[in-house]
C-alpha cells in the first residue's frame, strides 16, 4: 500500500481548469495502490458525490474540499513580473483595479492609484484575467461537521459579489471555522497560489510572515497548514522547487505544519495538451506560451515514490536535514488521516433523508375537529384530507370499493413514513392552483389514489386499473417520484411561489452540467489552435449531435461525413484532442425541473449558488441528489399545457364561453368527434400522438376510448418490441386473429390488450395470479427480472409457486417465456394514463375549438413540427389565416370572428424577426395607428423592424394594398414606397434627435435622449416627411412576398412556397399529399415538398433509418430511407431544404401512407434543369447517381495550394483548373455561361470538402440560403 | 550564458545523495559534476509543431521542419527559437507527432563540473564545500572561472523523446 496522499486535486469538475473525470482520477489512485485520495475542486464541490461513490466503489477513503480564490489583503502587492496581484492597502471588502497584462504601470507598493485610472473591458480596457488577481486558498474537511460548514462557506462564497466568480474572504473563512473544532473539523491550505506563495515569488519573508499571521489572527493555528509543491518548473516561480523550498523555510520558522501535495490537474501525464485547450478556453484565447499555465507536465497524480524523491529534492534545497523530507510525508499522511470522510456516515450518501417539515405547514387547522384531540400527526392530517375528497370524486356505492383501496395505501404510506411527503407535494399543488395555473401529474403518481384525492393526478385509478405497487412499494427503500407539469410560460411563477412558500433555506432548485459534446468540442479546439471561423464552424455543424468520443467513429459510419472530407489525416490532431474532450464539464446550468425540499439542514448538506435568474441551486445534478437522498420533486413546465390554457383564454374571450377541460361533464372522455380526428390522423399539433410514427399507429389502430389512448401511447415503443407486441396486438384488435390467452385466469388481466402483455401493470397481475403473491412481491419480481442474476431468482421461485397452485407444467412454462420477453418491454400504465390525460384534451380542443388551440400551438410551440406546418393544417381545417396588422396583431396568436361565423388565427407580432418585447408592447399600447409616420413617432420601432413590418404587410389594411394583381392603378400606394418613407424617417428623426440633444446639452439637461415619450397623437407641425406622390416602383410578386415572409417570420403566409413550382410537379407528375391514399401500393412516385422534420430513431438491427417528413400544402407525406438508400443522398437529405423525393409507396393501415425511399433530390436544382431542358433533362439528371464531390488528387491539389480560402477543385475529365466552372458532363462542351449541370467543389486548406449542394446557385435554394431553420431536426440528424 | 547544442556521453549516478548525471564527456574532455544546482523539467509549445501548422492551412515559421520543438525555458526569452544547429530529422510535411510526442519533454539540469583527468578526478581549484544551496550558488558566481580553466556550471538536457544527452549552455 502506498502512504501517500494526494490532498489537492482538481477533477474535470473546477469547470474548464481540471482534464479528467473523477472515476479516472480514482482509478489511478486505485493502480498505484493508494488508500485515499482528496479532491478540490474549483470554486465547488460539484464532483464530490460522484468521487465519493467511485471510491466507494474502488475500496478508497475519500476527502472533500473546495479550491477557492480570496480577496488579497494587500499586504504583498502584486506579482513580480508585473502581473497584477491588488492594491497595497486596499481595502478586503472590494475588487482592486489594475491595468492589466502588459498594459500600463505596474502597480507597486506605493504607487498612486485613483478610480478613474481604472480600465475595465467594458470601457475598452485591458483583458482581466481573473485567475491572476485572486490568491487561491484550499479547504479541507475533516468530519461531518466540517462538510457542513465547507457546504455553507461555498454557499456563502457564491452569495456574494459576481455571479460566477466566486471570491471568499479572509473573514468569511474565519466565520465558518469558528465553532468548529479546530485542526480536526476543516483545514485551511496556503499554496503557492495563496498570498503566502505571492510573497514567497517575491523573496519576502517579512511580507510572508504578514500574511502568515494575519491569517493565525482569524484562524486557530492548528487549523492552519502550508502546502508545498513543486512540478519541477524552471527558474523559481511558484510550482519550482526553489519557491517550494522558501515556503517550506517560511512555513517552518513560523511553526506552521507542513504538507506536500502536487497541485493534480490531471490524470495521466499525456492529458496535458487538454489542459492547455483547457486555458485557452477559459481566458477565450488561442494557444500561446503567455496564456497557458502549464509549463511541464509534472500536475499529475504521481506514485508516492515519486512525492518522495520532491520531498527530498525540496528540503535539500531548503537547507534541511535529511529527516525533514520524512517528517513532511508524515505529516501529509496525519492530515489525509484526519480528513477522510466515511461516505455513508459523514456525506448521507446512500440514506434516505425524510423532510421533518412542520405540521403547522398544512393548514392542519381545518382537521383539528375531526380528530379526536392529542398530537397532530402527519398520517392524521393525510387521511383526513382523503377521506374529505371521496365524496366529490366518487359516488356512493362505490365507497366501499375505494375506502378499502384507501386503506390499503394509507397503510403502506404509514409504514414507509411518506406522509408529510404526499401532504407537501399536494400542497404544492394547490398552491398552483390557487394561481389558475394548470397543472397535472406525470409518471407512476397516477397509480396512486392518494394522489387522486389530494387533487395532485387527474386519472382516476380504480377506474383504469392503476395499481399502487408499481409506485411505492413496502419492500423498496428509494423515495417516490412525483412529477408534476405546469404551464410552461407560467413556471418561474410557480417557483417563485414554493421558495416564497418554504423559504431559501428548505428549498433549492438543482443544477444540471452541460458536458463536451462533439460540436463544443470542434468549436473549442478549432478556436484555441487558431484556426478560422468560418472552417470550425462547417466542420462543427457537419456533424449530429453525438458524444465526443465518436468524432473519429462517426466520421468512418456516416455516410454524410465520409463524403465530406473531414476524414483526412491531417484534420487527426483535431479529432484526438476533440475525444479527449469527451464529457468534461463545460457549464452549469438550473435543471429546468427539479426542486429540492427539505428540511432546514439542506444547506449542511450541499451547497447552493445562483442561477441566472437568480433561484438557488444546488451545486449537485439530479442524479447526486438522489444519491444523497434528499427529497426532489419535478416541476415540470409543458408547453402544451400553456397552449390549452392559451385556448382556453381565448375561447372565454372571444366567444365568451367558460371551458374547464378538466372537467368530464364539459369534456367527455367518450366523445365521438374526438376519436374520429384522431383515427383519421389529423393530429398535427396533438400531445404525444403528432410524429410521423404516431401517425402511422393511430391511423392503423382507430381508438375510439380513452383506454385506447393509454394503450396506444404505451405500444408506441422503440425497435425490438414492435413485431412482439404491438403487431400481434393490433392483427387481434382489427379482427385478423383472435384474442389468445394463455390460461382463462389471466383473461380478466389481459382482455383489455387483447391477449398481448402491454403493461407492467400486467405483469405484475400476472404474476400475482401464478404465484398468489402480493402485488409488492410481484412488483419487486418484475424488477429483477430486468437483469440477469435476477432472473434466475425469479425463475426459481416462480416455478414451484405456480405449480403448487395447480397450473400445468406446459401453462407455466409458456407463462414464464412471456414474463420473461415482456417484463421489461412494457409500459407503466400509470404513466400512459398520465399522459393520455392531456393527449386527449388537446385532441378534443383541437376537434371541437380548432382555431382556439392551433392558436395556442402557435403561441407556445410546443410540439415537434416548425410554425408553419402548424399554419398551413389550420388551412387545411378551414379556418383563415389573417396576416401581421400592426391594428390587430398581439404579442401572441389569437382568434378572430370572421363574419361566416368560424374564426380566423391572427399572426402574432412576437414572431417578426428581431423584435424586442420593449416594441411589441409600445405598439399593441399605441393602437389604433392611421399611418406609417404615426406609427414610427408613437411606436418608435427600430428601422429594421419598422422595415420588417412593413415587408410583411402589417401596414397593408391602413393603406389598403391587397394583393398583387398584374397590372394596377397608378398612384396606389405600394410596400415599396412604404419602404421608402421608412428611409426617409429615419433620416428625419435622427436629424431632430440631434438638434433636440443639442438643444438638450446648452440648456443643462441631463436627459440622454431629448425625445418626450408619449401614447397619445403626436402633434402634427406638417415638417415629418409625407407620402409624396407614389414612386412607381412596382409592388412585391407574390414570390418575393413569401420570401420576405420566411425570412422575417419563418411563415409562408399568403402562399405555400411549394405552390411557385406547381407547374413543374405537375408535368413531372409528382403526387400531392394529398392525393396519396388513391394511389396503389407498391407503385413507385415522386412527392415533393419542404423539409419539415427529420429523425434517426433508434432500430433493431442498429442501423440508422432517417425519418423525412416533407410538407407540400396539401398535407405531411413521410418517408423512410434505410441504408442503402442514403449513402449518396444522405448529404443532401440533411443539408438541403426544397426536396423531391423518390420512393415506393407503402400502405401502413386504413388511413396511412407512407413512401420507401430511393432518392432524393434538391427541388430549385431540378426546377433549373427543367426550364432549360423540360421533362427529358429532369429525367436525365434523376438517373445518373450523384457524381460525388471531386476526385481524390483534385481535392489534394486543392488542399495543397495551402491558400487561406477555399480552393475549386476540378471534376474528372475538365482539362485542368480553370476558373472553377466545369460541367460536369465530361463529354459535353466546355464550361457554359449559365444554366445546367455546373457543379463546383469548395476544397478548405485542410482538405475539407464542402458539400456541392451548400453552393450558391441561381435558382437553388439550400440550408445556407434558406430565410432560418425552418425544420425539426432529431439530435442524430446532421446539418445546421 | 553561452548556448550550445552539443551532444554529450553522460553516465548518471549519486552527485551529493542525489540521482543526477554525474560526469560527461564533452568535445573531448571528461567532466565529473560536483554539485547538481537545479533540477527542472520542460515541455514544449506542442501547438507551434508543423503538424499544426499543417492543419491551420499556413506555412510553419521556419525554412527547415525540425524534429526539434520550441521548448519553455527559452519560451520568455526566444519564443520560436529552434536550434537550427540541431541535426535533427527532418520532418515529412504533414507528419505528426504521435501521441506521448506532442509533449516532447525534456528534463534539464544545470550542475558545477569540473574538469576530471584520469588521475586526480577533481581539479586545482575546489569549491568551497559550502553547506546551504544559497551560499553555493553565491560561490559559482564569485569564482566566475571560464571553462578552460576546469570548472562551470553547465545545463544538460535529457532529451525524453529522443533519448539522448545534449548540453545546452553553459554560465561562465
Amino acid at each position: 500500500m502506498d502512504p501517500f496522499v494526494h490532498l489537492h486535486v482538481a477533477s474535470g469538475y473546477s469547470l474548464k481548469y481540471g482534464a479528467s473525470h473523477p472515476h479516472r482520477l480514482v482509478e489511478r489512485a486505485a493502480e498505484a495502490e493508494m488508500d485515499t485520495l482528496a479532491l478540490t475542486d474549483r470554486n465547488g464541490v460539484y464532483g464530490a458525490v460522484r468521487f465519493a461513490k467511485a471510491c466507494l466503489a474502488a475500496g478508497i477513503r475519500p476527502i472533500l474540499g473546495v479550491d477557492l480564490a480570496v480577496e488579497p489583503t494587500g499586504i504583498v502587492g502584486g506579482l513580480p513580473d508585473g502581473q497584477p496581484g491588488g492594491r497595497p492597502g486596499a481595502q478586503p471588502g472590494d475588487r482592486p483595479g489594475w491595468a492589466g497584462v502588459g498594459g500600463g504601470a505596474e502597480i507597486g507598493a506605493g504607487a498612486g492609484w485613483r478610480p478613474s485610472d481604472r480600465r475595465t473591458p467594458v470601457r475598452g480596457g485591458s483583458h482581466i484575467d481573473h485567475d491572476r488577481v485572486h490568491p487561491r486558498v484550499t479547504l479541507l474537511a475533516g468530519s461531518k461537521t466540517g462538510w457542513a460548514a465547507l457546504c455553507r462557506l461555498v454557499s456563502a462564497t457564491h452569495g456574494r459579489g459576481e455571479r460566477g466568480l466566486p471570491v471568499t474572504t479572509q473573514r468569511l473563512v474565519a466565520d465558518h471555522l469558528a465553532g468548529l473544532t479546530p485542526g480536526l473539523d476543516l483545514l485551511v491550505l496556503l499554496g503557492p497560489d495563496s498570498e503566502l506563495g505571492w510573497a514567497a515569488t517575491r523573496r519576502r519573508d517579512d511580507l510572508a510572515r504578514a500574511v502568515l499571521r494575519g491569517w493565525r489572527d482569524l484562524v486557530d493555528q492548528a487549523s492552519l497548514l502550508v502546502e508545498v509543491v513543486s512540478h519541477r518548473v524552471a527558474g523559481s516561480g511558484p510550482r519550482s522547487t526553489p519557491h517550494a523550498a522558501r515556503m517550506a523555510g517560511i512555513g517552518r520558522a513560523a511553526g506552521v505544519g507542513l504538507v506536500l501535495s502536487n497541485a493534480v490537474r490531471y490524470a495521466d501525464r499525456s492529458d496535458a495538451p487538454v489542459v492547455d485547450i483547457l486555458d485557452a478556453t477559459r481566458r477565450l484565447v488561442p494557444l500561446a506560451g503567455r496564456h497557458v499555465d502549464r509549463e511541464n507536465a509534472e500536475g499529475f497524480l504521481k506514485t508516492g515514490k515519486e512525492m518522495a524523491d520532491i520531498a527530498e529534492e525540496i528540503c535539500r534545497h531548503a537547507g534541511f536535514d535529511d529527516r525533514e523530507a520524512k517528517r513532511l510525508l508524515t505529516r501529509t499522511r496525519t492530515v489525509a488521516d484526519i480528513c477522510a470522510l466515511d461516505p455513508r456516515s459523514d456525506l448521507g450518501l446512500g440514506e434516505v433523508h425524510f423532510p421533518e417539515l412542520d405540521i403547522s405547514d398544512f393548514d392542519a387547522g381545518r382537521y383539528t375537529g375531526q380528530l379526536t384531540g392529542g398530537p397532530l400527526e402527519a398520517d392524521a392530517v393525510l387521511r383526513a384530507r382523503c377521506e374529505a375528497a371521496i365524496g366529490r370524486h366518487y359516488c356512493s356505492d362505490q365507497h366501499a370499493a375505494v375506502t378499502r383501496r384507501l386503506d390499503d395505501e394509507l397503510a403502506i404510506v404509514g409504514q414507509l413514513g411518506y406522509a408529510t411527503y404526499f401532504l407537501t407535494v399536494g400542497d404544492v399543488v394547490d398552491i398552483v392552483k390557487r394561481m389558475g395555473i394548470r397543472v397535472a401529474a406525470r409518471g407512476s403518481g397516477a397509480g396512486s389514489l392518494v394522489n387522486y384525492l389530494l387533487g395532485v393526478s387527474g386519472v382516476d385509478p380504480l377506474r383504469y386499473g392503476l395499481l399502487m405497487e408499481r409506485f411505492l412499494s413496502p419492500l423498496r427503500q428509494a423515495l417516490p417520484d412525483i412529477d408534476i407539469d405546469v404551464e410552461s410560460a407560467r413556471r418561474l411563477e410557480v417557483y417563485d411561489a414554493i421558495l416564497d412558500r418554504y423559504g431559501g433555506s428548505r428549498c433549492a432548485a438543482v443544477s444540471m452540467m452541460d458536458t463536451y459534446r462533439v460540436r463544443h468540442a470542434i468549436r473549442d479546439v478549432g478556436a484555441a489552435l487558431g484556426m478560422p471561423p468560418g472552417e470550425i464552424d462547417s466542420i462543427a455543424k457537419a456533424f449530429p449531435h453525438l458524444r465526443a468520443d465518436q468524432a473519429r467513429i462517426a466520421l468512418r459510419e456516416l455516410p454524410e461525413l465520409r463524403a465530406s472530407g473531414l476524414g483526412e489525416e491531417r484534420l487527426d490532431l483535431l479529432f484526438r484532442l476533440v475525444e479527449k474532450l469527451d464529457g468534461l464539464p463545460r457549464h452549469i446550468a438550473v435543471h429546468p425541473c427539479g426542486v429540492l425540499l427539505s428540511d432546514s439542514t439542506l444547506l449542511d448538506r450541499t451547497p447552493v449558488e445562483p442561477s441566472f435568474l437568480g433561484y438557488p441551486m444546488s451545486q449537485f445534478d439530479k442524479d447526486d441528489v438522489e444519491d444523497l437522498g434528499l427529497l426532489k420533486l419535478d416541476v415540470l413546465g409543458i408547453r402544451m399545457q400553456s397552449a390549452m390554457a392559451h385556448a382556453v383564454a381565448e375561447i372565454e374571450r372571444v366567444d365568451g364561453v367558460v371551458i374547464d377541460i378538466d372537467d368530464e361533464s364539459q369534456a367527455p372522455r367518450d366523445d365521438p368527434s374526438t376519436y374520429a380526428l384522431i383515427s383519421d390522423t389529423k393530429t398535427l399539433g396533438c400531445f404525444q400522438i403528432e410524429s410521423p410514427g404516431q401517425r402511422e399507429l393511430v391511423g392503423k389502430f382507430a381508438p375510439e376510448t380513452f383506454e385506447d389512448i393509454i394503450i396506444d401511447i404505451s405500444l408506441f415503443r422503440p425497435g425490438p418490441v414492435k413485431s412482439d407486441m404491438v403487431v400481434p396486438f393490433l392483427r387481434a384488435r382489427q379482427g385478423w386473429s383472435t384474442a389468445e390467452y394463455l390460461h382463462p385466469d389471466l383473461r380478466p388481466v389481459l382482455e383489455q390488450t387483447c391477449g398481448v402483455v402491454v403493461f407492467h401493470e400486467q405483469v405484475i397481475e400476472m404474476i400475482a395470479v401464478f404465484t398468489g403473491c402480493t402485488l409488492a412481491e410481484a412488483d419487486e419480481a418484475r424488477r429483477a427480472l430486468g437483469d440477469r442474476e435476477g432472473k434466475e431468482e425469479v425463475r426459481v421461485w416462480f416455478f414451484p409457486r405456480t405449480l403448487a397452485r395447480g397450473y400445468s407444467a406446459a401453462v407455466a412454462r409458456r407463462g414464464w417465456e412471456v414474463l420473461e420477453a415482456f417484463a421489461s418491454f412494457g409500459f407503466c400504465k400509470a404513466h400512459a394514463a398520465a399522459f393520455a390525460l392531456p393527449t386527449f384534451q388537446s385532441a378534443w380542443l383541437k376537434a371541437h375549438h380548432p382555431a382556439a388551440f392551433l392558436a395556442g400551438v402557435l403561441t407556445h410551440d410546443p410540439g415537434m413540427y416548425p410554425k408553419r406546418l402548424i399554419l398551413d393544417d389550420a388551412r387545411q381545417f378551414g379556418i383563415a389565416v389573417l396576416p401581421l396588422d400592426v391594428n390587430a396583431s398581439d404579442d401572441v396568436y389569437r382568434i378572430e370572428k370572421d363574419p361566416e361565423g368560424g374564426h380566423g388565427i391572427r399572426l402574432a407580432l412576437a414572431d417578426v424577426k428581431g423584435i424586442s418585447d420593449a416594441e411589441v408592447a409600445r405598439i399593441v399600447a399605441g393602437r389604433p395607428y392611421h399611418s406609417l409616420t404615426d406609427l414610427w413617432l408613437r411606436a418608435r420601432p427600430s428601422r429594421p423592424v419598422a422595415e420588417r413590418l412593413v415587408l410583411t404587410g402589417a401596414l397593408d389594411s391602413i393603406y389598403g394594398i391587397g394583393s398583387p394583381v398584374p397590372v394596377r392603378r397608378r398612384g396606389t400606394v405600394t410596400r415599396r414606397d412604404l419602404l421608402l418613407q421608412v428611409a426617409d424617417l429615419d433620416r428625419w428623426s435622427r436629424a431632430t434627435d440631434r438638434a433636440v440633444r443639442a438643444v438638450s446639452r446648452t440648456r443643462g439637461s441631463t436627459t440622454a435622449d431629448g425625445a418626450p415619450e408619449s401614447v397619445q397623437l403626436a402633434l402634427d407641425l406638417g415638417d415629418t416627411p409625407a407620402l409624396g406622390e407614389a414612386s412607381g416602383l412596382p409592388e412585391m410578386s407574390g414570390g418575393e412576398r413569401v420570401r420576405a415572409e420566411l425570412e422575417i417570420l419563418g411563415l409562408d403566409v399568403s402562399h405555400h412556397i411549394v405552390e411557385f413550382y406547381a407547374p413543374m410537379l405537375t408535368s413531372l407528375g409528382v403526387t400531392w399529399a394529398r392525393d396519396l391514399l388513391r394511389r396503389r401500393s407498391r407503385s413507385e412516385l415522386l412527392v415533393a415538398g419542404v423539409k419539415v422534420a427529420t429523425q434517426t430513431p433508434p432500430i433493431r438491427s442498429g442501423r440508422r433509418v432517417v425519418f423525412l417528413t416533407l410538407d407540400d400544402g396539401t398535407g405531411p407525406v413521410d418517408a423512410t430511407f434505410f441504408e442503402e438508400a442514403q449513402g449518396p443522398y444522405a448529404a443532401t437529405l440533411f443539408h438541403s431544404w426544397l426536396l423531391v423525393v423518390r420512393g415506393e409507396l407503402r400502405r401502413t393501415g386504413p388511413k396511412g401512407v407512407s413512401l420507401q425511399a430511393t432518392g432524393c433530390w434538391e427541388l430549385p436544382a431540378l426546377y433549373a434543369v427543367w426550364q432549360q431542358e423540360g421533362v427529358a433533362g429532369v429525367g436525365e439528371f434523376m438517373s445518373r447517381p450523384p457524381a460525388g464531390f471531386g476526385t481524390e488528387e483534385a481535392v489534394h491539389g486543392a488542399a495543397e495550394s495551402r491558400s487561406t480560402r477555399p480552393v475549386m477543385a476540378p471534376l474528372p475529365g475538365a482539362d485542368g483548373p480553370r476558373s472553377g466552372l466545369v460541367s460536369a458532363d465530361p463529354s459535353g462542351p466546355g464550361p457554359t455561361a449559365g444554366g445546367m449541370g455546373r457543379r463546383r467543389v469548395l476544397v478548405h486548406p485542410s482538405g475539407f470538402r464542402q458539400s456541392p449542394y451548400a453552393d450558391v446557385r441561381p435558382a437553388g435554394e439550400d440550408v445556407k440560403t434558406a430565410p432560418r431553420k425552418l425544420w425539426h431536426s432529431s439530435p442524430g440528424s446532421s446539418g445546421g | 550564458m553561452r548556448r550550445y547544442d552539443d551532444q554529450v556521453d553522460v553516465r548518471r549516478g549519486l552527485v551529493a545523495g542525489q540521482e543526477a548525471p554525474a560526469e560527461f564527456w564533452w568535445r573531448g574532455k571528461r567532466w565529473a559534476v560536483r554539485a547538481v544546482v537545479a533540477h527542472w523539467l520542460e515541455t514544449g509549445a506542442w501547438w507551434e509543431q508543423p503538424g499544426v501548422a499543417a492543419l491551420l492551412g499556413v506555412e510553419p515559421a521556419t525554412a527547415d521542419l525540425r524534429r526539434d520543438v520550441s521548448f519553455g525555458a527559452t519560451r520568455r526569452q526566444n519564443p520560436g527559437f529552434l536550434d537550427v544547429s540541431a541535426e535533427g530529422e527532418l520532418l515529412a510535411e504533414g507528419e505528426l507527432l504521435a501521441e506521448g510526442e506532442l509533449l516532447a519533454e525534456r528534463e534539464m539540469w544545470r550542475v558545477e563540473a569540473v574538469k576530471a583527468t584520469r588521475s586526480s578526478p577533481y581539479s586545482e581549484f575546489s569549491c568551497r564545500d559550502a553547506s546551504s544551496a544559497a551560499t553555493r550558488r553565491q560561490s559559482c558566481g564569485f569564482l566566475s572561472v571560464s571553462a578552460e580553466g576546469g570548472f562551470g556550471v553547465f545545463e544538460l538536457c535529457f532529451d525524453w523523446v529522443r533519448g539522448e544527452w545534449r548540453l545546452v549552455g553553459s554560465v561562465d
